[in-house]
């Protein structure tokens, strides 16, 4: 088992990809969106948000990622029910490559490990709004520049509308976005 | 297309000063520019008749056919969004011969551009430009990137005469990814020069494997040749002769598997070698497309193999399952048939009558398989998870989905069982962290045709895949190599039984 496996986010996301509400609108070459909490304050639910879409693999050239297709949503605790939406529009746009240059494989994968980490431990603070203490902050801060290095850049603004209330919040705590999600 | 908005000289001038370069122009694409026919009496309205099949038809109302805008047909059909409506809605001849002569400037201006990208995109790509002592190595590595960059660079300074447009290649779609006819007369200066490289990259890649299979044959014959000896010194021995042969331990495991690798030919040398893995003949070689993903890939590809000669030779290990009867089944997939076409490696192996597009065509019309059209025009094909498997299940074959939440050992040992009692098994991997490229993403099925297993403690070291992504075949891949990839893509399995006939 490597370090990403460990992560229950992971295991969480994969699961959800089988999921009898997922596999028959989730293509398997589709790739997956790193998730994103969410939380709606109306009914109380905190889960994630995470986005399949469909992108180019070749062995001769990067990988290129297309306007996502499937919106995903799960939750660690069971306080979500798994659910996918796919939409409706057959036209795919290629949106930009989908794992960010100049990457060793090595590196791609710790940073993306990481960032997974930093998601564990940021999650509850999110959810709870409670005041952070200086490692809080650090892993806030930690989680954002793995964001910025793995993420697909192509996909920042979905990123954003996946859960605004998540960056704002990132926002609030000292951090700077990725350029392409919008200033608050 | 602004070239045309912004003509600044008289019509004339751009029409007779080009001639020379028209000349060039008629060779390749017939003649873009009509100047003779300014003359010509008048027939009244040229209708431009469109059709899939004959394209490029201008006729005079009265009947008489214009075939002097052929080419220039084909430079606005990949140039303009709807040229024929453009051209039939213009009021008057008149207007439509200016229209066709603008037309033609602008097409010789980007003719006169080809021309000097071709000079400087053949000249980069000559393999004369290597020179003749250079290291083997060095010439396989450069003329597989002349080979690669020549028809890339090629189509991309041809972008304005060709039409149709370049698509993917699909197995559903007409064009179906050649060459078609109409790129002749542009693309066929770089499509001989791939050609030449391709000649000369199948023959170094050639000697390439005949150097490794060398390699490993003196190697095996020196092992052989050991009659008594201590542990130590055939260790040793064996050390020596791999480092001098080029190929490398690499790895804690192997390191410690060479004192009983020692002790195997000092105590049974006179055992026979089972059948290597090393590609024994040019067939095999083919098959196996060890240099698809690049040199580096297909050298490290040989050492694996002749690793595994080696160790075949003296009893380490051995192979379960037939990937090298599997190999002779290998495609290279269009579009996104990843899935579709494991399964066809699957039906062929079992001997159905079976093609990889009858299989696409099958797939789509089920509903397994989607082809949606890209906004660049371009297509893009996929297989729901729920239906992975499918077709082997619609052709004679009861298949089970894999739970990807269960845990090792038993996922393991559903693949090692499948591959022992049905000959292998469709497993989803991370495309990236298979083919060894950091840039590239996406999951992606794989037929697993065998695996390699240690004498020792019957320990699964690797298995071997065929992938029709990179049209490799009977690619072995260590068991850390195929668990990282295996694991990005969630441990997706179908495994799959032949129902008895009736």
């Amino acid at each position: 088992m490597d370090r990403l496996d460990a992560t229950k986010l992971s295991r969480a996301e994969n699961k959800l990809r089988f999921d009898s509400g997922c596999s028959h609108v989730i293509p398997e070459e589709f790739a997956h969106s790193i998730p994103i909490p969410f939380k709606i304050k109306k009914t109380g639910e905190m889960g994630f948000k995470v986005l399949f879409y469909p992108v180019t693999t070749e062995s001769q050239a990067p990988s290129m990622a297309a306007s996502p297709f499937v919106e995903g949503i799960f939750s660690l605790d069971g306080s979500v029910p798994d659910h996918c939406t796919a939409t409706t529009d057959q036209k795919v746009k290629i949106l930009g490559r989908a794992v960010p240059s100049g990457l060793s494989m090595v590196s791609y994968y710790r940073g993306k490990s990481l960032l997974y980490e930093n998601l564990e431990r940021i999650t509850p603070l999110y959810f709870a709004d409670s005041s952070l203490a200086a490692g809080d902050i650090k892993n806030i801060s930690a989680f954002v520049r793995e964001f910025k290095r793995v993420s697909e850049p192509a996909l920042w603004p979905d990123y954003y509308r996946l859960s605004p209330d998540f960056w704002n919040w990132i926002q609030k705590n000292g951090q700077v976005l990725p350029a392409p999600l919008p200033p608050q | 297309m602004e070239a045309l908005d912004n003509i600044q000289l008289s019509l004339y001038t751009k029409c007779v000063l080009p001639l020379k370069r028209i000349k060039i122009i008629a060779t390749l694409f017939l003649s873009f520019l009509p100047c003779a026919s300014f003359a010509l009496p008048d027939h009244g309205k040229i209708i431009w008749k469109f059709s899939e099949k004959k394209p490029c038809v201008f006729k005079y109302k009265d009947g008489v056919s214009d075939n002097e805008n052929v080419a220039v047909c084909y430079y606005m059909l990949a140039n303009l969004k709807t040229p024929v409506s453009q051209f039939n809605r213009l009021p008057t001849e008149a207007a439509q011969k200016e229209f066709l002569r603008n037309v033609s400037v602008s097409a010789a201006s980007a003719f006169s551009r080809l021309e000097k990208k071709e000079k400087a995109i053949l000249g980069r790509n000559n393999p004369k430009n290597i020179p003749s002592q250079a290291s083997s190595e060095l010439k396989l590595k450069t003329m597989m990137k002349m080979e690669h960059t020549v028809l890339k660079d090629g189509k991309k300074a041809c972008q304005p005469f060709l039409w149709p447009k370049a698509q993917e290649d699909s197995y559903l779609r007409k064009t179906n990814g050649n060459w078609l006819k109409t790129w002749r007369p542009c693309m066929k200066p770089f499509y001989e020069r791939w050609g030449i490289l391709n000649k000369k990259v199948q023959e170094l890649q050639s000697g390439e494997v005949a150097k490794s299979q060398k390699k490993v044959q003196t190697l095996l014959s020196k092992i052989h040749g050991f009659k008594t000896g201590s542990v130590s010194v055939a260790q040793n021995s064996v050390k020596a002769w791999a480092l001098s042969s080029g190929l490398e331990f690499r790895g804690n495991q192997n390191q410690q598997e060479l004192p009983a690798l020692a002790r195997h030919f000092v105590l049974d040398q006179k055992s026979a070698p089972p059948p290597s893995p090393h590609p024994l003949s040019d067939a095999e070689y083919r098959q196996r497309g060890y240099f698809n993903r690049g040199y580096a890939a297909g050298m490290e590809r040989l050492k694996d193999d002749a690793l595994l000669s080696l160790s075949h030779s003296l009893g380490l290990s051995h192979t379960v399952g037939d990937p090298q009867g599997k190999a002779k089944n290998i495609i290279y997939q269009k579009g996104g048939t990843c899935a579709v076409e494991a399964q066809y490696e699957v039906l062929k192996s079992y001997g159905q009558n079976v093609t990889p597009k009858g299989l696409a065509e099958e797939a789509l019309k089920k509903g397994y398989y989607a082809e949606p059209e890209l906004k660049s025009g371009d297509s893009t094909g996929w297989t729901f998870l729920d239906d992975e498997g499918k077709l082997l299940r619609d052709h004679g074959f009861d298949i089970s989905a894999f739970d990807p939440t269960d845990k090792d050992p038993t996922r393991t040992k559903n693949l090692d069982k499948a591959i022992k009692k049905d000959g292998g098994a469709l497993v989803g991997v991370e495309a990236g962290r298979l083919w060894h490229l950091p840039d590239v993403s996406g999951a992606h099925e794989v037929f697993v045709t065998g695996e390699e297993v240690s004498n020792k403690n019957g320990e699964v070291l690797g298995y071997y895949i065929n992938d029709t992504g990179t049209g490799e075949a009977a690619r072995f891949v260590s068991k850390r190599d195929f668990d990282r990839a295996w694991r990005a893509d969630g441990y997706e399995m179908v495994l799959f039984h032949e129902k008895p006939k009736k």
